[in-house]
């Protein structure tokens, strides 16, 4: 897995690439960690180049979606590929994190 | 002739668990699974042998663990026998699920659940066998395509 933060306007974007299996949800931790600590509050994942989620990265993304809820932030997902969009259909994720489209829809989603 | 199984013998230990994920993408290749049967292969090895390795292995030995992944009769069947502390999967409740459609906190909390639970939406059966020293899961998925096809 690899993964390429930038920013848009305020948003943060982190952008992931590869399988997300158990040992790169661990990773993932690390990316998102710096950024809840340094206050951001809007985030976007662009999960357009992600081929793969098991339940570990489920539960980072989940984490940090909580995280940034209860200092009145939102995560957002967007670009998912359509197996990884089934995984997170039965997870039940798509309805509270929101999932868009594509990356524009999610900055204005925001 | 038929592809002959992927038969993978690990120990409990991470490195290993990510050089059997290559073998079974592989397989799904030779295999010619489409991509939904091979993202449900993937997550069945993948989250039954983290909880196996994570819980059901004592850390101070090693353990052995084998994956066997055939095709037979438009079915895909992955076994996966190991000689951790008898542990039945399927006895472990489905996450709770939250009126908006989601996974409550609590469900992720408890790792096993929420991993064990994909496993068993994604695959359309699961069966415990217990071992003299150890463990047996078989899952099972249909193909849904022509014997022909499954074939060659």
């Amino acid at each position: 897995m690899q993964t390429e933060t930038s920013k848009v306007d305020s948003i943060d974007v982190v952008a992931i690439s590869g399988r997300l299996d158990p040992a790169a949800a661990i990773e993932l931790k690390k990316v998102f960690t710096p950024l809840l600590s340094a206050g951001a509050s809007k985030l976007v994942v662009d999960m357009a180049a992600v081929e793969y989620i098991g339940s570990a990265g489920l539960r980072e993304l989940f984490f940090a979606a909580k995280s940034l809820e209860r200092a009145g932030g939102k995560l957002v997902c967007c670009s998912l590929q359509p197996e990884v969009q089934r995984i997170f259909d039965i997870a039940g994720f798509s309805i509270p994190y929101q999932v868009f489209a594509t990356r524009d829809e999610a900055v204005k989603g925001l | 002739m038929g592809v002959p199984p992927l038969i993978y013998r690990l120990k409990n230990d991470f490195q290993e668990l990510s050089r059997l994920m290559d073998a079974v993408e592989q397989y799904s290749l030779i295999q010619r699974l489409d991509s939904r049967t091979t993202y449900a292969l993937k997550l069945a090895v993948e989250e039954i042998l983290t909880n196996t390795i994570l819980y059901g292995c004592e850390s101070d030995r090693a353990h052995e663990i084998e994956v066997r992944v055939t095709v037979e009769d438009d079915e895909l069947i992955l076994e996966i026998t190991d000689d951790a502390r008898p542990f039945n999967p399927l006895r472990i409740p489905a996450p709770a699920m939250a009126m908006a459609g989601g996974v409550e906190s609590e469900s992720m909390e408890t790792p096993a659940s929420l991993g064990l639970f994909l496993v068993r939406e994604v695959m359309d059966d699961l069966e415990y066998r217990p071992q003299p020293h150890g463990n047996m899961l078989v899952m099972r998925k249909r193909l849904g395509r022509s014997p022909s096809m499954s074939r060659s």
